[in-house]
């Protein structure tokens, strides 16, 4: 009888590390397939954060065990696919207040300029509610943000 | 009457009134401790929400009894007892009002099939995934309540007070409003999107049905219904006792009986005024309660009103 309590809080203990979960199961998938689909924002030939994108996507990639598959685009199309489920995380220019924040999931900026049209931040999308998979993304772009 | 209110419930009122500053101040802090987490999480957003709304009965109460002990003026020539009534009205409206928009809110999100992003946060140097404080505010949302709901039950029904009864029963309740969001919250961590939103239309319908239930006890008063039990919609037990017991002293008359606030009104219809009658004797319950009748009219044969002939 004893046992029952020491017992609980080890099936306590090994469902809480598990928390949070993602309810579609990306990142579970992500290391599974060992790849991630990426959606890079085109940014009118400019290469500004261009490593801070870089050194993201390996941050990721050491922490998952994956392989980005890259595709480039407009963000609408490409966060609309993000939304969907289609790609993993979407990476690019966005204002402070962007209203794509609500459809998804916008990171802590892993970089941040100021130009002629205002503040703007480079920043990971992700789908939102996959908690787990966001969890990660949010640990590695802080990293990355933290560089020099 | 001392100050306005019978010297037989002084003491428990003031108890009361240090029960309903405490409430407010613990409220307070719950209310921040809860709003500095909240995130995107609707449980969590409906039960702050409801923990706001549960400061409105306090307030309430303060309010009303600030006016009671209020003497009667040349305006407001019957005092101010019935500012107890409509003040419960106003809490009424507010509780059913939000009720309802928090469940439209979290049942659009079920059918919308929204999936809520919980984010870690960064703490003393770790990641700490921000459903686990959400987690600890919601259980200690629960506490302070359950015991200050307790605590004013049994005073509620020594003052017959229907805004301190509905304060105290929301309160004493409120163990399952956190637990249900700390259960939405747990179960959003475990991969399940709608954990969130179920507990949100489960705490927001628990906030519509308290609401409903106060509007139909303040319009019994307001509507000069006949004295409820306290909480409930049947007759008062004790203003049963003094209808029988009018009844039985003056069997040609016709009783009506009303409540303003926790007073109780008595008018015998069709007889002429007694004038041996003594308010406390007549009194067919407790002693210690006959303050509660407040008022006994006589209206003499033939000079009833239209109302009242119905």
């Amino acid at each position: 009888m004893k046992r029952w309590p020491i017992l609980c809080l080890a099936w306590a203990a090994t469902c809480c590390s598990d928390i949070p979960k993602d309810p579609e199961g990306t990142l579970d998938r992500v290391r599974a397939e060992r790849r991630f689909q990426v959606g890079i924002i085109a940014a009118g030939g400019s290469r500004i954060g261009l490593d801070r994108q870089v050194l993201m996507l390996r941050r990721v990639s050491e922490a998952t065990g994956a392989d980005p598959i890259l595709q480039t685009g407009a963000s609408g199309p490409l966060l609309t696919r993000l939304e969907e489920g289609e790609l993993d995380i979407v990476i690019g220019q966005f204002a402070p207040a962007s209203p794509w924040g609500k459809k998804v999931t916008l990171l802590p900026p892993i970089g941040e300029q100021v130009s002629r049209d205002g503040h703007i931040l480079l920043t990971v999308a992700a789908r939102n509610g996959e908690n787990a998979w966001i969890g990660l993304l949010h640990r590695e772009a802080r990293a990355v943000a933290a560089k020099p | 009457m001392s100050k306005g209110v019978p010297p037989e419930i002084a003491a428990d009122l003031e108890r009361a009134v240090r029960l309903e500053y405490w409430t407010i101040g613990w409220m307070i802090s719950i209310v921040v401790a809860m709003g500095a987490v909240v995130g995107s999480s609707q449980a969590m957003r409906t039960a702050l929400i409801e923990d706001m709304l549960s400061l409105i009965p306090a307030i309430v109460f303060l309010v009303a009894i600030r006016f009671e002990r209020k003497a009667p003026s040349r305006l407001f020539p019957f005092g101010y007892q019935r500012v107890h009534s409509l003040s419960f009205m106003i809490s009424a409206v507010a509780l059913a009002a939000m009720g309802s928009l928090l469940l439209i809110e979290s049942l659009m999100t079920l059918v919308r099939q929204e999936h809520v992003t919980v984010p870690p946060i960064h703490l003393f140097g770790e990641d700490v995934w921000l459903g686990w404080l959400m987690v600890a505010a919601l259980l200690y949302s629960v506490v302070p309540p359950v015991i200050l709901g307790r605590m004013k039950l049994p005073l509620a029904r020594r003052l017959q007070d229907e805004v301190l009864h509905t304060d105290a029963l929301m309160q004493k309740a409120d163990w399952m409003t956190g637990l249900a969001g700390a259960a939405g919250v747990i179960g959003l961590g475990l991969g399940y999107w709608w954990a969130d939103a179920v507990a949100a239309t489960i705490i927001s319908f628990s906030i519509l049905q308290d609401g409903v239930t106060a509007l139909r006890i303040a319009t019994a008063e307001l509507a000069d219904g006949v004295p409820r039990e306290l909480g409930k919609s049947n007759i008062d037990p004790e203003a049963e006792q003094l209808m029988r017991k009018l009844e039985g002293q003056y069997p040609a008359a016709r009783i009506r009986l009303r409540e303003t606030g926790r007073y109780i009104h008595a008018e015998v219809c069709g007889v002429d005024a007694d004038p041996r009658q003594n308010l406390k004797i007549l009194w067919p319950g407790m002693p210690e309660r006959s303050w509660r009748l407040a008022q006994l009219s006589f209206v003499p044969p033939n000079k009833e009103t239209r109302t009242g002939d119905s």
